[in-house]
């Protein structure tokens, strides 16, 4: 696991243009995941945490942390960002485990019928995504999703991720246009996206 | 296989560029030094700053050459330049009051204290062709600065000396006799935001609005304001004061954040209008303000941002000037000339499909024509 | 590390990387509520406004070392603000460029969607003169604003249908209204109707960029984007039944009209010259092969 503070692997300029892209692709095609790890295999807590944070973030943004465990990367965020600490509800990216029931998500920020692209995107740690209907040993919640971005339905596997966390996304999105954007992001490197626009159902 | 139009883009625009240097240069006479054009063209320079959003003077100057004097062209070359620039930092609130003025007067009082100071001004020259400028040779030049520059120096030419002086504020002392309205507390609260880094929404905060005059295109200012001076729009403005000078920009320092350090100073001109009284929250009438601020010596730009700042102040949007998207969407130089230039495009695609349309309606106006 | 630099002193692809931030973030909110126009601060180009600087931006806060980059401005490749354009990418990216629709990864575009099929590893970024579908009806922005918000397009449609009240037609050529995933009328920017109907449930993820009116929009892969229209006066393509391209003999493209110099005969060509060029080389050696 690489030092949090160490980001020479990430290169402001061409990483964070290959992982917008890789986000772009998954933001539009709900439950598509894709890889962010260089390839030589690594992961880490905060590993790919860190490279949505390097991509997304500067002066201009806030950000929520939610539950413990984060106070590292707060300070991190501040350092390399400089992206500003907010209540849950002023900020415009709010970090979760998703493991970890966090009922403060649903006061985080949904935008507003003018503006609905005010609502905040939700940035979730969990432990792997796997394409598809894949239940091993019980671990892991399928997640079904709908809508646009998704020719017919779409099936992917979360592992670490609360059902709680999802009923408070489901609840979050229930008046679209207003709602939130998720970005799952495990601490293998695999990411997905389940943008407001998505119906969600799972088992 | 004969005529197809659209070929030869890239051999066609090195042509025209090439044209344009020719053009620029057919004349024969010696280049144009960029310092010719910051020392001699100073207020074009200030212009070009003011619309270029940049204060940067030889790069205003440059752009003066490069666009043939063309004062929208240098703009949006200065802007386009200044996209590609960093944002460091963001200065410390310039108070104007520190500024070291080099012109002040008020429309609204005879005596200010610290006087009238006219400075640089051609407000009370007769406009006429001035020959003589067609012959000047260096030796005019130093015979003239030979005279002038020792009366400056024991300060006889009024503000001109090395140290220039700074003054209270005409409005300050009407503000203290309770006379103009007090400076809206939700206003100073709101969060200064940058349209050049977040999106312009409206209702706009009034910083958002003095951010959008004060990189406006001259012309179009004035245009709007004078629209509500003559009679679209009832704000009937005095000239509290108008002055030009230089104000320090201060910044906090990098590394030791309580400490404040002096980076330079820039140019400005400040105006402001007293307007129409207005009654405030406790009832009691008092005068209203409109502010005006920009890069380099630039009045008319000054007053007409003071006015448009009052006019869409108003709360109504019965003229033009008083509705703030009508202003703020058509006043920038760089915006509408781009916009108005665009059309010398091509739209053959569109063009085809409204064809289309237009002989399709054709065929049914001729058929039911037929018909009856 | 790779030389950031490409051309003297400026930033790869342009934009500062806190620009590039910014409208990043907005396009991620775009794709999020198709159709909505997420408004965002729009930096100046060494292109004018209104020539192409949103879907510049676009473009510039996409593009990476691997892309293959194709203009075009009314289908060709080869006009004038296209030529400009790549050329101020190819300047500060050094990527690779193609004419060949099935070969690039990133397209901009004014006023056309290519004829080939575009596909799932493929962007098309728009130019957009106007982004605001509602203009046509209500000059301000904040009651626009406010008609989105309640989805009340009541007004468009009954400018729709006085249209067909005094032409006996709705007149709108290109630009027209399209509502996307059942929520927000969009402009689709000025590409004629004939391209309307391929941004209905594509393959290709559609990016508009308006620069100087400052928004940025999005159609995902795979949404709902149908055009107004009456079911008795049902929406319409261009008519160009009984033409054919002058060059490549093809009846199922857009097509320009051309007034011939010296006869003055009207004539059609394809409007997408990539793909007829294409269409010709083909015929050429399939002739040579029999």
């Amino acid at each position: 696991m690489k030092e949090m503070w160490d980001i020479s692997w990430f290169d402001p300029v061409y990483s964070s243009q290959r992982v917008f892209r890789q986000l772009l692709d998954c933001m539009a095609r709900p439950g598509k995941i894709a890889e962010l790890r260089g390839g030589e295999g690594e992961s880490g807590d905060f590993l790919y945490v860190v490279a949505l944070a390097l991509t997304l973030m500067d002066e201009e943004t806030t950000f929520a942390t939610l539950g413990p465990g984060w106070e590292e990367f707060v300070s991190f965020c501040k350092f390399y960002t400089g992206s500003r600490p907010a209540a849950p509800e002023q900020a415009d990216f709010v970090f979760i485990d998703g493991d970890r029931p966090g009922p403060e998500l649903i006061q985080v920020r949904r935008g507003n019928l003018l503006f609905p692209d005010q609502g905040a995107t939700v940035i979730c740690r969990v432990n792997a995504i796997y394409p598809g209907a894949f239940q091993s040993a019980g671990e892991g919640i399928v997640l079904r999703l709908r809508g646009p971005g998704v020719p017919g339905e779409r099936e992917l596997t979360v592992a670490g991720l609360a059902r709680e966390n999802l009923a408070c996304l489901e609840k979050l999105n229930s008046e679209f246009p207003l709602g939130v954007d998720t970005i799952l992001v495990s601490v293998q490197g695999q990411l997905a996206c389940i943008p407001r626009s998505s119906g969600m159902t799972w088992c | 296989m004969g005529y197809v139009p659209i070929k030869g883009g890239k051999a066609a625009i090195e042509a025209a560029e090439e044209l344009v240097r020719y053009f620029r240069l057919r004349g024969g006479s010696a280049p144009l030094e960029v310092k010719q054009i910051q020392d001699q063209m100073r207020l074009a320079v200030d212009r070009v700053m003011g619309e270029g959003s940049l204060y940067a003077p030889f790069h205003a100057a440059l752009a003066l050459k490069q666009a043939e004097g063309d004062t929208i062209e240098a703009s949006f070359l200065l802007r386009a330049y200044r996209s590609t620039l960093p944002r460091i930092g963001y200065s410390l609130v310039a108070d104007t009051r520190e500024m070291a003025v080099i012109r002040r007067i008020s429309a609204a009082f005879k005596d200010i204290p610290g006087g009238q100071i006219l400075g640089p001004t051609r407000d009370y020259s007769l406009r006429l062709l001035d020959f003589q400028l067609a012959e000047e040779s260096l030796t005019h030049i130093r015979e003239f600065m030979g005279k002038f520059i020792p009366g400056a120096i024991r300060g006889e030419k009024g503000g001109m000396g090395d140290v220039l002086p700074s003054f209270p504020k005409v409005v300050d002392m009407l503000r203290a006799e309770g006379l103009l309205e007090t400076p809206n507390k939700t206003e100073e609260a709101e969060e200064i935001i940058d349209i050049t880094r977040q999106p312009l929404t409206f209702p706009a905060p009034r910083a958002a609005r003095m951010q959008v005059m004060a990189r406006g295109e001259t012309g179009g200012l004035m245009a709007l304001a004078y629209s509500s001076m003559r009679g679209y729009g009832n704000i009937h403005p005095t000239l509290g004061e108008l002055r030009v000078g230089y104000v320090p920009l201060r910044v906090h320092h990098r590394t030791r954040p309580d400490e404040v350090v002096t980076v330079g100073r820039v140019l400005v001109t400040e105006a402001e209008v007293i307007a129409r009284m207005d009654a405030g929250e406790d009832g009691i009438p008092r005068f209203t303000l409109g502010y005006g601020l920009c890069f380099g010596h630039n009045e008319i730009k000054a007053i007409s941002m003071a006015v448009l700042d009052r006019t869409m102040r108003t709360g109504s949007k019965e003229a033009p000037a008083e509705d703030e998207e009508f202003v703020l969407y058509h006043i920038d130089g760089i915006e509408a000339s781009g916009f108005t230039a665009h059309w010398k495009l091509p739209h053959y695609v569109t063009f085809q499909s409204v064809l289309d349309r237009l002989r399709r309606a054709q065929l049914v106006g001729r058929n039911e024509e037929g018909s009856q | 590390m790779r030389e950031k630099k490409v051309q003297s002193g400026y930033n790869f692809a342009f934009l500062d990387e806190q620009s590039k931030k910014e409208i990043r973030r907005r396009m991620l909110k775009a794709v999020a509520i198709p159709g909505y126009q997420v408004p965002f601060a729009s930096r100046e180009l060494p292109i004018a406004r209104g020539w192409g600087t949103g879907g510049l931006q676009l473009t510039m806060s996409l593009i990476g070392p691997e892309d293959i980059l194709k203009v075009i401005d009314q289908g060709s490749d080869d006009v004038v603000n296209a030529v400009n354009i790549r050329k101020l990418l190819v300047l500060t990216t050094g990527v690779r460029t193609t004419e060949d629709t099935r070969e690039a990864t990133l397209i901009q575009t004014r006023h056309r969607i290519p004829e080939e099929p575009l596909e799932d590893w493929q962007i098309l970024v728009f130019q957009v003169p106007y982004p605001e579908p509602l203009r046509r009806v209500e000059p301000s922005e904040v009651k626009t604003r406010e008609m989105h918000a309640e989805a009340d397009y009541s007004r468009l449609w009954v400018y729709l249908y006085e249209d067909i009240v005094r032409w006996g037609e709705i007149t709108i050529g290109a630009q027209y209204p399209v509502m996307v995933n059942g929520r927000y009328v969009m402009d689709p920017s000025p590409i004629p109707r004939w391209d309307v109907p391929r941004l209905n449930m594509a393959e290709t993820l559609y990016l508009f960029g308006a620069g100087r009116e400052k928004r940025i929009y999005a159609v995902p892969p795979h949404t709902r984007v149908e055009p107004l229209q009456f079911t008795d006066y049902p929406f319409r393509v261009e008519d160009f039944r009984c033409k054919q391209c002058a060059l490549c003999g093809s009846v199922d493209t857009y097509l320009d009209e051309i007034i011939d110099d010296t006869t003055g005969a009207r004539r059609y060509i394809c409007s997408d010259t990539a793909y007829c060029a294409k269409r010709r080389r083909l015929k050429e050696e399939a002739g040579e092969n029999a």
